[in-house]
């Protein structure tokens, strides 16, 4: 059977369909409920909240930029109002529902900036409800909020707008650039297993960092794969910690089972580097022990067909040099089809592990 | 931005609304008439779009209504750059990934009860059309393998996404998907043979 052929059948169940009408009934009521459409009370509750918010922005906190959102301040309040950001240079703090007038213009490499954070490094928040947006502005979508600790691996930055310093973060935490679980998991946001991406301020100039430099512990080579992926290290995690420093490690080479059943292709047109962008189609899956099969724990890795790396028979220990951002990576372009960011794309390949060598032994550490 | 889930959400739907004009879900909750036009229209299409992924009328109903509140409790987040039966679709395709991801025991005994309770009342199903035969293949796969089959081949989503929502490996994925077409097919043509 093709696979145009299995979309045809399956197209065939995806038929209109109709809930029960008592279902349909009650979830109306719930959503009416939720809309307020029953009571009164809602339009004293925003008042309640507005006069709160202006009463806050009034003792001059440093939230009123709408970039620091605590928990207490995304009531939801309809409209929602937004800030005039503080370190705009605007005058009074307003809670007049339109974004900032001007058009804030970046400019790469300028102050102000957070000491330690670097580009492929780690930045932590060091507040709850920092906003999360799509570009280095505060007029920019806001995507969500990160909270106190969550960590975000620095794609780019600092850039300087609108008073602060802005920083381009991925994963970790961080949405994915598709919008990984829209909207309940963005406030905060939760990791998500894609690679997500946006501009988080660090800061006012001359208050306290909303963002930090941080590090993870980094296992050191040599070890086994099981180090490697029961730490609960993300790629981009490994990425921040070795970046292209060799990796040393054991694991097992899993043998194929009959009913693996694999195939499948990789987009319409092999894309550039496909050995990188396709990985997962070598079935290289290194596994952390003889007894966790062959779609067990353990990472995949990649093989350059120009670097001569061959793989040894299956069913053994294998020792590993691996890198990670290998140079190719630059070239991940999306696969066609999709609506993929080519920064997450880049990233994704950069974290994908390439082999110096693989060799048999006896056994892991 | 868009998911895939949101072009495979509007296959064969009718819009809501026929141009391309944003809608403001907000709005339409603050017009309590317009919202209950809204609603009957757009409910049979979140729970058809569900339904077909999932292929249980009661998860379906229960997911229906968690993607419905969720929405309307965020409306003012929804942006109006799409349909937002298509944001609604979406919400709901993570919550029955969640399921499936997370109650995989639950949904395989479930899946037991709905085997058991179809076997006893399709004995007609011979006499039925294709779509019927779809259906009963279907119910012949584990939950997570029907999901990936139904996000691979009727959403059209790359492996590498299904390998996230189900936070599997690519080629653990490639594998589960080889297995579902291999069960699907088997199946399948063994009812349409008989």
């Amino acid at each position: 059977m093709r696979d145009d052929q299995l979309t045809q059948l399956l197209r065939q169940i995806d038929e209109p369909a109709y809930p029960d009408d008592a279902f349909a009934d009650r979830l109306f009521e719930k959503l009416s409920r939720q809309a307020g459409y029953s009571r009164g009370s809602r339009p004293m509750l925003l008042l309640v909240a507005a006069a709160l918010l202006v009463g806050v922005l009034a003792v001059g906190a440093a939230v009123g930029s709408g970039l620091l959102k605590p928990p207490w301040l995304t009531v939801e309040v309809s409209p929602a109002p937004s800030v005039q950001p503080i370190a705009s240079l605007e005058g009074t703090p307003s809670a007049a529902p339109t974004p900032p007038s001007t058009t804030p213009r970046p400019s790469p490499n300028s102050s102000p900036s957070t000491a330690g954070i670097v580009i492929d490094g780690l930045a932590r928040s060091t507040v709850d409800g920092l906003t999360v947006r799509t570009e280095p502005t505060t007029g920019a979508v806001a995507l969500g909020t990160i909270d106190k600790g969550q960590l975000g691996f620095v794609v780019a930055g600092p850039v300087s707008a609108d008073g602060y310093a802005w920083y381009q973060l991925s994963g970790l935490g961080l949405p994915a650039n598709t919008g990984c679980e829209p909207p309940a998991q963005t406030t905060p946001f939760a990791p998500c297993s894609s690679i997500g991406l946006g501009w988080v301020a660090a800061g006012p100039p001359d208050g306290q960092p909303w963002l930090e430099a941080t590090t993870l512990p980094c296992p050191a080579s040599p070890m086994n794969v099981e180090t490697l992926v029961t730490r609960g290290m993300t790629p981009l995690e490994r990425l921040a910690c070795y970046r292209s420093t060799p990796i040393r490690f054991r694991a097992w080479f899993p043998e194929i089972p009959p009913d693996a059943g694999l195939g499948g292709t990789c987009g319409a047109v092999a894309p550039n580097p496909a050995w990188l962008i396709c990985q997962g189609l070598s079935y290289n899956n290194l596994v952390i022990s003889e007894s966790a099969g062959f779609e067990g724990a353990g990472l995949q890795i990649s093989i350059d067909p120009a670097s001569g790396v061959a793989m040894p028979p299956r069913g053994q220990w294998v020792e590993v040099v691996a890198h990670l951002d290998d140079p190719a990576a630059r070239d991940c372009v999306p696969l066609g089809g999709g609506e993929q960011d080519p920064v997450a794309v880049v990233l994704t390949c950069r974290s994908e592990l390439v082999a110096d060598s693989v060799n048999p032994v006896a056994g892991p550490y | 931005m868009t998911f895939g889930i949101e072009r495979a959400g509007n296959e064969g739907m009718t819009p809501v609304r026929a141009t391309g004009d944003p809608i403001s879900l907000e709005a339409l909750v603050r017009d309590p008439v317009r919202f209950r036009t809204w609603y009957d229209e757009a409910l049979p299409r979140v729970y058809r779009y569900l339904l077909a992924r999932c292929g249980d009328e009661g998860l379906a109903e229960e997911i229906t209504q968690e993607a419905f509140v969720e929405a309307i409790r965020n409306r003012r987040r929804f942006e109006g750059r799409s349909d937002p039966v298509t944001w609604i679709c979406a919400i709901g395709r993570n919550r029955l990934v969640d399921h499936v991801r997370h109650d995989m025991r639950g949904a395989a005994r479930h899946l037991r009860l709905i085997n058991a309770r179809t076997d006893l009342e399709s004995n007609a199903w011979r006499e039925s059309d294709e779509r019927e035969a779809v259906q009963q293949a279907l119910t012949k796969l584990l939950p997570d393998q029907r999901l990936a089959l139904m996000l691979r081949y009727l959403d059209q989503l790359p492996v590498r996404e299904i390998a996230g929502l189900l936070h599997r490996s690519e080629s653990a994925t490639e594998s589960m998907l080889s297995r579902a077409r291999e069960s699907f097919r088997a199946a399948y043509e063994g009812q349409t043979d008989a």
